[in-house]
């Protein structure tokens, strides 16, 4: 049978599924099986070798940890006190609220690492509080949606801990990596609200004054999110702490804060459990199923015949690279990030090897591509996530928001991608 | 029947339930093995492993609890566009093939163990542990997710003939 119909089967079956509704894993899973049997000849145990074979991994092992920590914060309320700690500090700004959200996404991407816990928590918290003071919706929901993204770019990071295992490139330096490029996100989010607001002050209320009583106030709130963040990442740049050993020390310290600022009930802890839980095993039904299609490609050939053809486009490295990206943010709009990197990478990562591109800054920039996708419609994960919190706005209203934000983040790709060192910088000279 | 709901719906919480504490417990694992690292210079060397272990567990532990809290991710936006009705049979199909799909794979995983066993499979650490506990959480889980849907298969149906939408009233609620 020739390629083009064997791959007509398996990524026709898989899109069909997909399309009816069914879960991702599962329509990857049925997809693989199908060629597992047609076209390899091998039993369907593979899956259970895959299983065992892909999650018995020591580096996965930081996902449920961070997950946890973050939920702990989410669902104990703590993380009330770091927005309102930012506000104080950014309430100087025009648009402050904004900026202090955007910031206060920034510090719990550094304690997170999960963009649909920040998108669900901020939503919550900081939304109703703006709209009371006569802030724009579409504004502060829009400018939420991509502040989101943070989390997977600042580390710790879910997206690039998996990444890190499937391409086996160590955890610590690709963290290390997202740091300038999750620095001048934030930074170039808040100059955009900076710049919006000027054009129309009507988005937003008046600026906020905050005398220097205040602000120190701020500063005493923020102090423990960041003392966590300090240990949490500061032991695994130090070479003191695997990234899965900081994780537990990050959600031992944020179930101490939420005892400090007492928070903590059994229920959210209960909570925070199930969720990492759910969370974990969502990215772990979506690897193993993916890691047998993967199979699948390399032994129909799909993966060199694939190179092959991206490597003939006459449009040189960087063309090519484009075309990566085009595709990527096509794709992300049906996808999730794990989701499309689990299943793109098989077909992807040699291609990206053989255009002598650094699998660490690759890692990064696809968290910057994977995340734009997940605030463009239809199926934008945060904007879901967002919208379940403030059900009284449509999708679009938030995807419409978040347009001007996505301006800068498109950029931050271009800024990489010509400067690579943006990325490579850090962690060349931390190891 | 309604004994068998009852059995499915409890044996889901608790797998959920086992998993989120396995995270827990986890972390007090992780956390212990650090503590005697660097405090009292006696690093036991047992986190690393047990922790890969027990990862295995949760994940395949919580599918079934995730599957019935609606957390594993789907592309529902086309489907919401058709009528009812042909959206409830898609669904239904849906499930009908995941079903079919999971219930090989606790077959297929039972195959699996079965050489494990038959190897006598250890690790390869000092510990030197049998996989067979860990590995076995594989078909456990499966086998929970396959009944898990077969409930939500049941109710879809039962949903279907009383002319109620699946998409809108959540036929994973187990």
């Amino acid at each position: 049978m020739s390629l083009g119909l064997m791959c007509v089967i398996i990524l026709g079956t898989m899109v069909l599924l997909m399309v009816m509704g069914i879960e991702v894993a599962v329509s990857i899973g049925i997809a693989a099986g199908l060629g597992l049997l047609l076209f390899v000849d091998q039993p369907l145990n593979q899956f259970a070798f895959s299983a065992w074979g892909v999650l018995n991994s020591f580096t996965l092992t930081a996902v449920p940890l961070f997950v946890f920590m973050g939920a702990i914060f989410a669902n104990t309320g703590t993380i009330e006190a770091l927005f309102i700690g930012a506000r104080k500090l950014f309430g100087f700004l025009p648009g402050g609220l904004i900026s202090a959200v955007i910031g206060a996404n920034a510090v719990f991407g550094a304690m997170s690492g999960s963009t649909i816990a920040a998108a669900a928590t901020f939503g919550k918290i900081a939304f109703p509080e703006m709209e009371r003071l006569g802030y724009n919706p579409r504004l502060v929901l829009g400018s939420m949606a991509v502040a989101t993204t943070l989390s997977a770019l600042i580390p710790p990071s879910i997206i690039l801990i998996v990444y890190g295992d499937l391409r086996i490139v160590s955890v610590p330096r690709l963290f290390a990596g997202g740091i300038v490029p999750g620095a001048i996100l934030a930074s170039a989010l808040i100059l955009t609200t900076i710049v919006l607001v000027r054009i129309n002050p009507s988005l937003t209320p008046g600026v906020v004054k905050t005398t220097w009583g205040e602000k120190l106030t701020a500063l005493k709130q923020v102090t423990p999110f960041a003392l966590v963040i300090l240990l949490v990442l500061g032991s695994i740049f130090a070479g003191i702490m695997t990234p899965t050993e900081s994780s537990s020390l990050g959600a031992f310290l944020s179930i101490v804060i939420a005892l400090a600022y007492r928070r903590m009930s059994f229920l959210a802890l209960k909570q925070s459990m199930l969720t990492a839980a759910k969370i974990t095993a969502m990215i772990a039904f979506l690897l193993f199923t993916a890691t047998v299609m993967s199979i699948v490609f390399h032994h129909i050939g799909l993966v060199e015949k694939f190179s092959e053809l991206m490597l003939g486009l006459p449009f040189g490295k960087y063309g090519i690279f484009a075309v990566v990206c085009v595709a990527y943010l096509i794709l992300g709009m049906f996808f999730d990030s794990i989701s499309m990197m689990v299943l793109t990478f098989p077909v992807i990562t040699p291609l990206i090897n053989s255009l002598g591109f650094d699998p660490l800054w690759f890692g990064v920039v696809y968290v910057v591509l994977a995340e734009i996708g997940c605030v463009t419609p239809p199926f934008g994960l945060n904007l879901f996530a967002l919208q379940s919190v403030v059900p009284k706005y449509d999708i679009m209203v938030i995807a419409l928001g978040a347009l001007p934000y996505l301006v800068p983040t498109l950029l931050l790709v271009v800024l990489l991608t010509a400067f690579p060192q943006l990325i490579l910088w850090l962690p060349s000279l931390l190891y | 029947m309604r004994y068998l709901v009852f059995a499915i719906e409890r044996l889901t919480n608790v797998s959920g339930w086992l998993s989120g504490w396995l995270v827990f417990l986890m972390m007090a694992l992780v956390l212990f093995e650090v503590f005697m690292r660097y405090v009292l210079n006696q690093p036991p060397m047992i986190a690393d492993e047990f922790s890969s272990y027990m990862l295995v567990a949760i994940s395949l532990l919580g599918l079934a609890y995730a599957w019935k809290e609606g957390g594993h991710i789907r592309i529902s936006i086309w489907a919401k566009r058709l009528p009812p009705r042909v959206s409830s049979w898609l669904r239904l199909t849906g499930l009908v093939l995941a079903f079919a799909f999971t219930s090989e794979l606790t077959h297929a995983s039972y195959s699996f163990i079965a050489l494990s066993f038959k190897l006598h499979l250890h690790s390869a650490t000092w510990l030197h542990f049998p996989l067979q506990g860990p590995q076995m959480t594989i078909p456990i889980g499966l086998g929970l997710l396959s009944l898990t849907l077969l409930l939500a298969i049941v109710r879809a149906i039962k949903n279907i003939r009383a002319g109620v939408s699946i998409e809108l009233t959540a036929e994973e609620k187990v």
